[in-house]
């Protein structure tokens, strides 16, 4: 089973590309054995689906990157979760939990954009929209183990 | 020269806040102080908003109890309407409440206080976190893993989603709930039961290492405050408001909801954003009160279903007026919750299709009060001829343990802090006490904003003696 997690907030803008990325993948592939989850932030409780998945994608904005840029990386387990708390954990933390919990962590990947704007919208911006189509692509490109 | 701590942000809370301590020149505590430092102003931008809307508007006041200020604020508005809500509306709104007040408990104890009583006050601060849990104990991590999620996936169950869930709405809920749903919400509580108890089991086995704690940790006579069921019983959703004494002795009973401001009045300190509510005939800050699991089991004679009772036999010999056995309360609340839950999908109407009703405002005034996971909520609305909002009060739960997290800070600074060498132990015991009441902040001051933890040693005369800053 391959879980893809979309985060960020629908409310703010490009934050919100995350969640609408993942829940177009599943819209696009509904018998792909995929399951999707959309959430605001992580937080520790995920690490059980995410333990039970063959390989989980992480789908976020950034704003350190260019609006629109698209940039996959292959994640792999924080060996120090230091300062990981119920509101702030990184998708790395989050394999690491699911290692130490249930024995197994997924092959992950996180595939961020670059956002432009986190102003309360229920829109993406005009470049973070022109690039989205590209963005899922980079999704699917993942789907297959 | 007096010198003066500060402790900012605090840490492993819902919200930010800091604490100041005060030195004396003989380098001892004289004074400290907890202050709320966000503010958001909630109450004031909900006003010309039309009142139906304010159940899912106040609902963002929080992203880890918007059930709590859904169902609280879906009462008001059955006030303004005066209706009367169908028996299964009131049933399913009940379930809601408790796995919200479920989920928030095991974030509660097993995310944020866990690290302290799992690896112990004085632990490497790196390692006291959900991964330090994980390392050194992952049975108790799944479990709490396990809790959150259980409490989580009944409320996504009931309301479409985890959070925000805009079921709870004016006169009832918005849609009956299936047999499926209400099967696979069946499922889930044995095992839920089973983790509970293995935890009351674990925590009681470790109570006698943490007496210092006890003896501390906002350990002073306060009044309780909360609501109280049929027979003497916990309640979450309804019923009237008592007061008892650190004794557990009755000062006053019976109260009505819509008379709240004759029995609570709300003072403002300069230091803190965080309004500090007393009890009105006692004067401030003479009023002192507490809510929340222990002021809830302190109120009541029994939990009122069989495996919360026969640990409450238990619970009833420790000190009930220490603040720290908040977390003892807060596992019994979370076990009487799974049991409650399961009685209520067994009512036999519960998938009865009757589960709104519908009116036009009748009144202009509505108050609906619940209890949330840290204790009382109270939401008053006040709307115009077209049902528009005129004006809204909220008290929230962690604003009624304002005086109490203030002098309890003060208490466990005093124990623990000498001079101006400060151990992060010493720091953790400080924040700890404020973890107790499980505080959210974002809630109480209705507040937006950040902030870390600061804790400052000051002289007297004010200059910075030592600081340690995290976040």
């Amino acid at each position: 089973m391959i879980l893809v997690i979309g985060i960020g907030s629908p409310l703010r803008g490009d934050d919100g590309v995350g969640q609408a990325a993942a829940y177009e993948l599943a819209n696009c592939l509904p018998h792909t054995d995929m399951e999707v989850l959309g959430v605001h932030q992580l937080t520790p409780e995920l690490v059980e689906p995410i333990s039970r998945a063959d390989r989980v994608i992480f789908l976020d904005a950034d704003v350190r990157q260019e609006a629109g840029q698209i940039v996959t990386r292959q994640i792999h387990p924080l060996d120090d979760p230091a300062g990981a708390f119920s509101h702030q954990i990184s998708p790395a933390a989050l394999l690491l939990g699911a290692r130490q919990l249930y024995g197994t962590a997924p092959e992950g990947y996180l595939i961020s954009i670059g956002a432009e704007t986190f102003a309360f919208s229920e829109q993406l911006s005009a470049r973070v929209q022109a690039a989205f189509p590209d963005y899922i692509t980079a999704a699917m490109n993942l789907l297959t183990p | 020269m007096s010198r003066q701590i500060t402790i900012d942000p605090v840490t492993r809370i819902e919200g930010h806040a800091k604490i100041t301590i005060q030195l004396d020149d003989a380098g001892q505590v004289q004074d400290a102080h907890f202050h709320v430092t966000q503010y958001r102003g909630f109450e004031k931008f909900c006003e010309g908003r039309p009142f139906h809307e304010m159940p899912s508007l106040m609902a963002r006041t929080c992203g880890i109890c918007p059930v709590s200020h859904l169902i609280a604020g879906a009462k008001a508005c059955d006030a303004l309407l005066a209706v009367r809500v169908p028996a299964t509306g009131v049933h399913l709104r009940k379930i809601m409440n408790l796995a919200q007040i479920a989920q928030s408990h095991a974030l509660s104890f097993f995310y944020l206080s866990a690290p302290d009583l799992l690896l112990g006050m004085d632990a490497e601060p790196g390692q006291r976190n959900i991964f330090g849990i994980a390392a050194a104990n992952p049975e108790m991590a799944r479990d709490g893993v396990k809790l959150r999620q259980t409490g989580q996936k009944i409320i996504e169950l009931l309301g479409g989603k985890r959070i925000h869930p805009n079921w709870p709405v004016p006169g009832g809920v918005s849609s009956p709930l299936t047999a499926e749903k209400r099967d696979q919400m069946l499922a889930m509580i044995p095992e839920a039961i089973t983790i509970t108890r293995r935890t009351i089991s674990w925590f009681t086995s470790v109570l006698g290492n943490f007496q210092p704690e006890i003896d501390s940790f906002a350990n002073f006579p306060t009044l309780f405050m909360g609501l109280v069921g049929k027979g003497n019983t916990l309640e979450h959703y309804d019923g009237p408001i008592r007061f008892v004494d650190r004794d557990r002795a009755i000062v006053a009973d019976g109260l009505k909801h819509a008379d709240y401001q004759e029995y609570i009045a709300e003072a403002v300190e300069p230091h803190s954003y965080l309004k500090s509510p007393f009890y009105r005939s006692m004067g401030y800050p003479d009023g002192i009160y507490r809510v929340g699991p222990l002021a809830r089991l302190n109120l009541v004679e029994k939990c009122g279903t069989p495996l919360a009772d026969e640990v409450l036999v238990a619970f009833r010999e420790v000190d009930r007026g220490s603040s720290f056995h908040n977390h003892y309360a807060r596992l019994i609340e979370l076990l009487y919750a799974w049991e409650k839950i399961e009685l209520l999908l067994n009512e036999p109407d519960i998938l009865s299709d009757h589960v709104r009703a519908f009116a036009s405002p009748n009144n202009e005034e509505g108050v609906g009060i619940s209890e949330a996971p840290r204790g009382t909520l109270i939401h008053h609305y006040e709307i115009d001829r077209n049902g528009l909002m005129k004006r809204a009060n909220l008290i929230i739960a962690t604003g009624h343990n304002s005086l109490a997290m203030d002098r309890g800070v003060a208490q466990v600074a005093k124990r623990f802090i000498k001079g101006d060498q400060i151990t992060d132990g010493m720091l953790n015991r400080v924040e700890a006490v404020i973890r107790t009441y499980d505080p959210c902040l974002s809630c109480s001051t209705h507040a937006a904003g950040h902030m870390a933890m600061r804790v400052q040693v000051l002289a007297p005369g004010g200059e910075v003696l030592s600081e340690v800053q995290r976040g």
